[in-house]
């Protein structure tokens, strides 16, 4: 099937570009973090400790939610900044505004 | 303090909240582009700085089920909540950094100003933007209806004991008993409602999403202020974190039962007992019982007994040491007909202290492993999903806003939803037998913490917090909902010429006359309206996550693809429902192998759009040039 609609690599725009490779790191920092929090929940939260033990604390918290949520979320946060501040490209969207497309409708 | 001084507080806090709220909205109108009405009035030209970009879009995330729904499930299931919670650590990153700079590219390219201008203009297409503002429209009215009512459940507590109010209600009593509807709720409800709903569509209305954007700045920072406050309030009151988690391990789910009140002699009088008295017995062995209302009793004139009313009985020890019964239990005994105990953690201590934490129906318990990791899904996905978060994607000029915006709302999100946990776990052992009515823990909470510290007054800026996140999401659903049909129905399909003053009468109807249905629809709300609210916003993420995503990253999808995946996502929604329906002839959804619907909504979804996609011709070229090549090789 000839592919002329396409709009080969090295003619898309850069900001699609950088979006894309965006999008890629954005979903797996998510998939690290669901392994993480569901993986270490199924492990830790379910737990009923031994007859007759309290159960462990951290700053006042159940240990496994120190674990399971805190630390992640202290991480997470901090994956976000670097990601925005850091990784994120940037690109003046002033110029983006777009003309009618000559032609019916698809 | 006394009681007057802090309803008067409490008055004045909550009307200087409004009075802000009008001045910012005429402030905005005032700042307006006049230039181009439309673009100004539905995405308020295209030029929000960081603060409102990241306040907007955590303020409208934010409603009211936050503010009132969260708590509730925090106070009856415990620390678990947080792990149910968790997926908002991913929130930022994936809500708007997969699709915020791309969107707002395509949508500039288009020369969109609502989501469903942008796929239609994406393809080129009629259709797709008829389907996706029908989709909005059904789904986000069911949300908005439901946040009205949340609106105005908030305002009737906050200003409950306020005399003004109680007079107005005695008033509205009189006043709406002879009108149709107005008439059939309860005159508090229905007063608060009209409040709310005209203030709403007033500011609405008038400043447009400008002022939408300026209000939720502002909501947003009093939403922040009232946890911190009440967070601060909590953990002093309850002696500190390690404090609340140890006391919380010795306690145990109450037993909901029903039951009938009995005395021993008839009276000339009818007793009364109202909801949420408490009520103490004592057994044969003098062993104290404590019991609480969920609902109001009467014994009347002549009778010994009441009608089987619902209580709830208290089983921790040291609630039932804390609490004196109301004087009235030296006037009723107790005959308990019915106990239905939590199908999970009934009698268990230590077990709002882990998962899957105790629950009344689901054997189970409230959180499953599986459902931990749907719920991680959800949040951030479902967000990207939801047509008034992709509409703030579309209003910044500059990606340096977005990037510090997400900054801001990293902080944010973590500060509210991780303080709210915390609060609410102190709620629980500060303040027992909220079961009868865990919605409320929020407001009562607010005024327990206040009073107790001698500053009842401050209660109003407190409750103020999720009422501005009502108000929030509300204003902005009302405009997307108003948005879809002025531009894209009207001046898209019927009018295409029509004149900025023709857009702007339509605008301001189009928004008055959605806003009043919602409020006519809000005073005899659906029995469901919870689960309704829960199926609304999947239903919006079905609809339109992965359309969206593809559409923005994917140059083979084609206008066919992307209406079959809208429906397709919507219509797999709608077929779990039912099957829940019919399974359980209630409002239950079907979640097969143990996994929530939005996870096969969106399975469906991606299959459709790319199956139909590739069954249709490609598109041409100048289309898929307009939105994926660099400018100067369009």
């Amino acid at each position: 099937m000839s592919e002329d609609w396409r709009v080969p690599s090295e003619e898309e725009d850069p900001l699609l570009r950088s979006s894309r490779r965006e999008m890629k790191v954005a979903l797996v920092f998510w998939l690290v973090f669901a392994l993480w929090v569901i993986g270490s929940g199924k492990w830790l939260a379910y737990q009923k400790p031994a007859e007759g033990e309290a159960m462990n604390l951290i700053m006042g918290m159940p240990s496994w939610v120190f674990w399971v949520v805190m630390l992640p979320w202290a991480v997470a946060s901090l994956f976000t900044f670097w990601f925005a501040l850091r990784f994120m490209k940037d690109h003046d969207l002033l110029g983006e505004e777009g003309d009618k497309i000559e032609g019916g409708e698809e | 303090m006394d009681e007057t001084s802090g309803s008067a507080g409490i008055l004045w806090t909550f009307s200087a909240y409004m009075a802000a709220v009008f001045f910012l909205a005429w402030l905005s109108g005032r700042a307006s582009n006049k230039e181009g009405f439309v673009s100004e009035y539905f995405l308020g030209s295209r030029g929000f700085g960081v603060w409102a970009l990241a306040l907007t879009f955590a303020a409208t995330s934010a409603s009211g089920g936050s503010f009132m729904g969260f708590p509730a499930r925090i106070y009856t299931h415990g620390w678990v909540v947080g792990f149910w919670i968790a997926g908002y650590m991913t929130v930022p990153l994936v809500a708007m950094a997969l699709i915020g700079k791309r969107l707002n590219q395509v949508a500039r390219r288009a020369n969109a100003l609502t989501v469903p201008e942008v796929m239609r203009e994406r393809f080129n297409n009629k259709g797709v933007g008829i389907v996706g503002t029908l989709l909005i429209v059904i789904f986000l009215f069911a949300y908005l209806l439901a946040q009205f009512k949340a609106g105005s459940k908030i305002m009737s507590t906050l200003l409950g004991d306020v005399p003004v109010f109680k007079a107005a209600v005695r008033w509205a009593d009189g006043a709406f008993d002879s009108i149709p509807l107005l008439g059939q709720a309860e005159a508090d409800y229905a007063l608060c409602l009209l409040i709310f709903g005209i203030a709403v569509v007033a500011y609405v209305s008038y400043g447009g999403f400008r002022a939408v954007v300026w209000t939720d700045v502002m909501q947003g920072i009093v939403m922040a202020f009232g946890v911190l406050l009440l967070l601060v309030l909590a953990l002093y009151q309850v002696g500190g974190l390690k404090k609340a988690t140890q006391a919380l391990a010795e306690m145990t789910p109450p037993v909901p039962l029903t039951a009938v009140l009995e005395v021993e002699a008839e009276s000339n009088e009818s007793l009364n007992i109202e909801k949420g008295t408490w009520i103490e017995q004592k057994t044969a062995e003098g062993e104290k019982i404590l019991y609480r209302m969920k609902g109001r009793a009467v014994i009347e004139a002549g009778e010994k007994e009441s009608k089987q009313v619902e209580l709830i009985r208290i089983t921790t020890a040291a609630e039932i040491e804390k609490i004196q019964g109301a004087p009235v239990s030296n006037l009723v005994k107790i005959r308990e007909v019915e106990s239905t105990p939590y199908a999970s953690g009934a009698g268990e201590k230590g077990v709002y202290l882990r998962a899957p934490g105790p629950d009344l129906k689901k054997a189970a318990g409230f959180l499953a492993i599986g459902m931990a990791f749907s719920f991680f899904i959800l949040w951030p996905f479902g967000g990207v999903g939801q047509p008034s978060n992709q509409v703030r994607m579309m209003i910044f000029d500059h990606t340096k806003v977005l990037r510090r915006a997400m900054v801001t709302v990293t902080f944010y999100f973590g500060f509210i939803y991780v303080s709210l946990v915390l609060i609410f776990v102190c709620a629980r052992v500060l303040m027992p037998g909220m079961e009868i009515d865990p919605d409320r823990v929020m407001p009562e909470f607010s005024t327990f913490t206040t009073a107790a510290a001698g500053v009842p007054w401050l209660a109003g800026l407190v409750v103020a917090a999720p009422f501005a996140a009502v108000m929030s999401s509300v204003d902005s659903f009302l405009l997307v909902i108003s948005s879809s049909i002025v531009r894209d129905i009207y001046q898209r399909n019927i009018n295409p010429q029509a004149s900025d003053k023709t857009l702007q009468r339509m605008s301001w109807a189009v928004t008055g006359g959605v806003g009043m249905l919602a409020v006519v629809a809000a005073l005899n709300p659906p029995v469901y309206l919870q689960d309704l609210i829960i199926s609304a916003s999947e239903g919006l993420a079905a609809s339109f996550m992965m359309p969206m995503i593809l559409a923005l990253y994917w140059q083979r999808m084609t206008g066919a693809g992307a209406i079959a995946g809208m429906l397709g996502g919507a219509g797999m929604h709608v077929v779990l429902n039912v099957i829940g329906w019919m399974e359980t002839h209630e409002f239950t959804v079907f979640e097969p192998l143990g996994v929530m619907p939005l996870f096969w909504d969106v399975i469906a979804a991606t299959v459709l759009t790319v199956g139909v996609s590739l069954m249709c011709a490609p598109p041409k070229r100048a289309l898929v040039a307009k939105f994926f090549a660099k400018r100067e090789a369009v």
